[in-house]
């Protein structure tokens, strides 16, 4: 009854059809490979990191206000904190039209004036592993600040801080060493959510529009200072943080002459977009602002 | 493209999967047909590379069986992209000894054809789909030159259960053994299920003529 449906149907599937040019198996494949890696990568851990930097901040400050019930180093009637703000002036370009964002750090500096403290230099807790490594040196806060005068010590914490697992000083044992009442005032920069110095600014534009399931990107061709090829690569709202940006690329251009391309992402969410310029031997020359996608 | 980081990355998140596929499924899988097969996709879910070589081994065959299975009209590239995108990251859940590798591919294409499908009817108006039909004369097909538009057109508005069990069974070329096994069904229950998609299949056809 259904014979000739079934030859219909088997006739379609011997049908002769050209095979996958080897450009386009190569060009999946590495689009395959680049993706895996990236729907790996564990999205929440910025999130956690976030969170752990936002309990050690908050265990700060409390250990800093001492009450005398609990072994703290730092009596709190003896506290003298004052408050500077500064301000910050970001500009993100987006497209034609550019916002503003005005960034407020509040910066309160503790000092405690003339009182013995107690410390423990050389002696690292259990739960500060970090605390005494004399290697950190491009890391303002992983070394123990001295107790007589602490700038920037109930500073908010910010998302992108490498030491967010620091737990506060509220539990360190007293010592009976001597207290370190000289310690000179910290000269350490505050941290800031700027990124390292490695990380060119953004200094051109990069759209992306939607046309069906595909994303669309286009960009200005690039030239000089050593610039090879692209890399496209989506981010965080923090942006380029550091560099290689391991599992969030997923296009490489060929050269310089590539000034947009597509690919397919059913899957409609907003996504952050930067595109870099790169050497041969991949160092950033240049990145583009942040694009969004839907 | 340089694919190191992503390849060491994914390496460092597929190891963890390692421990649910132990030497166990080696041997029954010893036992398969599809061993080399059977083995790669092991491999593959520590080992990239090993990923990569199924890729390349099966990717023309997919690539074929969706531009027949769409008539080579609509991203047959993305969709065989996709398909291995989605094999991916399935791969922890494929289960080597029950089935080859190659009709889970076709079934994960399959599906993914049938949300193409959806999409675009979706976005086409019930207008322009009648024109559409009008292109297509179901009358005078030649399925050696144009891949019968007009069947193309009527199974991809079946049901899915019906669309998926006459592509894997006809299109595909898969045993309905091999068909009951990726439905989730006995082989009795996948022939009744071919009979009546046959005849769904049919009623579409009139319906798509008059």
């Amino acid at each position: 009854m259904n014979d000739d449906l079934e030859q219909r149907l088997r006739a379609i599937g011997n049908r002769p059809v050209a095979g996958l040019p080897t450009s386009k198996v190569q060009a999946i494949e590495d689009r395959l490979l680049g993706t895996g890696a990236t729907r790996r990568r564990p999205l929440w851990l910025p999130y956690v990191a976030a969170a752990a930097a936002l309990f050690a901040g908050g265990g700060l400050v409390y250990g800093m206000q001492g009450d005398g019930n609990r072994d703290s180093l730092h009596p709190s009637e003896q506290l003298d904190v004052t408050t500077s703000e500064s301000h910050t002036t970001t500009t993100h370009g987006d497209g034609d039209s550019s916002t503003t964002t005005t960034v407020r750090h509040e910066e309160p500096t503790t000092t405690l004036e003339g009182v013995p403290l107690p410390t423990v230099p050389g002696e690292p807790t259990s739960t500060e592993p970090h605390g005494t490594e004399p290697t950190r040196t491009t890391e303002p806060r992983t070394t123990e600040p001295p107790r007589t005068t602490l700038p920037h010590s109930t500073e908010p914490p910010h998302t992108t801080a490498p030491h967010s697992t620091e737990p506060p000083h509220t539990t360190a044992p007293p010592s009976t060493e001597p207290p370190h009442t000289t310690a000179p005032p910290s000269t350490e920069a505050p941290s800031t959510t700027s990124p390292p110095s490695s990380i060119p600014s953004p200094s051109f534009t990069i759209t992306v529009e939607r046309s069906g399931d595909k994303l669309i990107w286009h960009w200005p061709q690039a030239g000089g200072g050593g610039a090879h090829h692209y890399v496209l690569m989506w981010v965080t709202p923090a942006g380029v943080t550091d560099w290689p940006m391991d599992g969030h690329q997923i296009f490489t251009s060929g050269g310089l002459g590539t000034t947009t391309v597509q690919e397919t992402y059913a899957v409609v969410e907003p996504r952050r977009w930067v595109l870099a310029v790169v050497t041969a031997d991949n160092h950033l020359v240049a990145i583009s602002s942040i694009a969004i996608s839907n | 493209m340089n694919l190191t980081a992503p390849l060491n990355a994914a390496t460092a998140t597929w190891r963890s999967d390692r421990h649910r596929h132990g030497p166990a499924n080696l041997m029954i899988m010893a036992t398969t047909g599809d061993e080399d097969d059977a083995r790669l996709a092991l491999r593959a879910l520590h080992d990239p590379a090993a990923f990569a070589e199924l890729y390349r081994r099966h990717v023309q065959a997919v690539h074929a069986f969706v531009r027949r299975r769409t008539n080579g009209a609509h991203d047959a590239d993305d969709i065989t992209a996709v398909t291995f995108e989605r094999a991916l990251r399935a791969l922890p859940k494929f289960d080597t000894a029950s089935t080859g590798v190659l009709p889970w591919l076709y079934r994960i294409a399959t599906n993914e054809i049938i949300d193409q499908a959806r999409k675009r009817s979706r976005q086409q108006s019930d207008r322009s789909q009648r024109a559409l039909r009008l292109l297509h004369d179901p009358s005078a097909p030649d399925p050696h030159t144009t891949g019968d538009p007009a069947l193309i057109a009527a199974l991809d508005r079946l049901p899915d259960r019906y669309n998926t069990v006459l592509s894997l069974r006809f299109i595909a070329g898969l045993d309905p053994s091999e068909v009951a096994t990726h439905m989730g069904i006995t082989e009795g229950n996948c022939a009744v299920l071919t009979h009546r998609a046959l005849a769904a299949l049919r009623k579409q056809l009139d319906k798509d003529t008059h």
